[in-house]
């Protein structure tokens, strides 16, 4: 009996501690004005945002070169190509819609497409309203919650968004982590997926 | 009569700015006999490159930098350097990518896109590539170069590739520039340089 009661104990906090990011631990409710929050990193028209890709997935490497650009007010035009040259996909992404102009039949599932557009609209978009403000830290995080989605924009000393954190239903979805900033470029990106384990390595790439 | 010589008028600063001539058929004949030669003589090519990678919607093409080495009849390594090191191995019906010491190994045999794309690369490097049931083929001279478009029209090919071109140099007839044209927008540009044939290859 007292084994069960132990037992059930540890499943219960190996569940709460994996459930979420440490990170959000200990937060402290902040009053803030703002009810939206813009991602500055792919928003400049005027800018090629081409970068180094280096995706990790079961022990293995696979790299490319992707091209994101905003080509109007709404939409974004994105190209991943092989270190070959050839594309592997051509998608033309807003908010609310995912327009797929090619994909290579190699990886033309389902549940890849559904991974791509996740990690896409998440590292681009999310979803900008914000419903609650907190501080730790000195440091302002704000999240927007939608149905059981939730996603947390962490913001540095200078006001600047350098994670984001992804929780669905209660569970780690994903964290994008956005260094090296510089004139609203972020020269490396680190977007981490939980379940399955994929991480992303975005290195900008300025030639 | 007035109006037809300001026809031709426009239509020689048209070609002069173009500045390509299309080729009539004996001269076409001739400088396509010159490449098989050339080609048939091709044992090996080691070379290096940069890569264009244009895309209709970005400012600037992506540029990559390798070398190359081609072997008759058909291995083609192409080593790049920058953005990353990246090495893709085409020999026979198989292709080799390290991927900073990942080594992969596809089979192509059942891979339209992969086979095409070796014998098409390695006719190219060699520059012959004549094959009319394939393609649509245009020859035309420029200042020191001859250039020659290749218009695909394989069904099985057109999904990938809308045409390709190669650029030669007037005087020996070696590749310069391979151009795989994907659609009317966007494009892959090879150009060589440092170019080294028939040397020894260990």
């Amino acid at each position: 009996m007292i084994l069960t009661k132990r037992l059930l104990i540890i499943i219960i906090l190996s569940t709460f501690v994996s459930c979420g990011f440490k990170e959000l631990n200990n937060l402290n409710i902040y009053n803030s004005s703002k009810n939206k929050i813009e991602n500055p990193y792919f928003s400049n028209k005027k800018i090629d945002y081409n970068y180094i890709v280096k995706i990790e997935i079961n022990k293995k490497n696979i790299n490319g070169i992707i091209s994101i650009k905003k080509i109007d007010s709404i939409y974004h035009r994105i190209v991943f190509m092989s270190g070959f040259g050839y594309k592997l996909f051509d998608i033309e992404v807003s908010k609310n819609n995912f327009k797929w102009n090619s994909i290579n039949s190699g990886i033309n599932k389902k549940y890849i497409k559904k991974l791509l557009r996740d990690n896409i609209t998440n590292l681009i978009y999310g979803n900008n309203k914000i419903n609650f403000a907190y501080k730790k830290n000195n440091r302002l995080i704000y999240k927007s919650k939608e149905e059981r989605k939730e996603i947390f924009y962490l913001l540095d000393t200078t006001n600047t968004l350098i994670e984001i954190y992804n929780i669905n239903k209660g569970f780690k979805k994903r964290f994008i982590s956005f260094n090296k900033i510089k004139n609203n470029i972020a020269a490396n990106i680190k977007i981490q997926n939980f379940n399955p384990s994929i991480t992303i390595h975005l290195e900008f790439l300025n030639n | 009569m007035h109006m037809r010589k300001v026809i031709i008028f426009f239509l020689l600063i048209c070609q002069s700015s173009i500045g390509q001539i299309l080729l009539n058929e004996i001269d076409a004949k001739e400088l396509k006999s010159n490449i098989i030669n050339k080609s048939l003589n091709t044992e090996n090519i080691v070379s290096e490159f940069v890569q264009y990678k244009h895309l209709s919607f970005l400012e600037k093409d992506i540029i990559s930098r390798g070398k190359l080495i081609y072997i008759e009849p058909n291995y083609i390594k192409w080593k790049y350097n920058y953005p990353f090191n990246y090495e893709c191995i085409f020999e026979k019906e198989k292709l080799t990518i390290n991927n900073e010491g990942n080594i992969n190994q596809i089979d192509i045999g059942s891979n339209i896109l992969f086979k095409e794309l070796n014998k098409i690369i390695a006719n190219s490097l060699k520059g012959n590539m004549f094959d009319e049931e394939k393609f649509n083929i245009e020859y035309y001279e420029h200042h020191t170069n001859y250039y020659i478009r290749f218009v695909v029209k394989d069904i099985s090919l057109i999904k990938y590739f809308s045409a390709f071109e190669l650029l030669f140099d007037k005087k020996n007839y070696d590749v310069l520039e391979i151009k795989i044209l994907e659609d009317e927008n966007d494009y892959t540009k090879i150009v060589l340089f440092n170019k080294i044939i028939n040397n020894d290859i260990n």
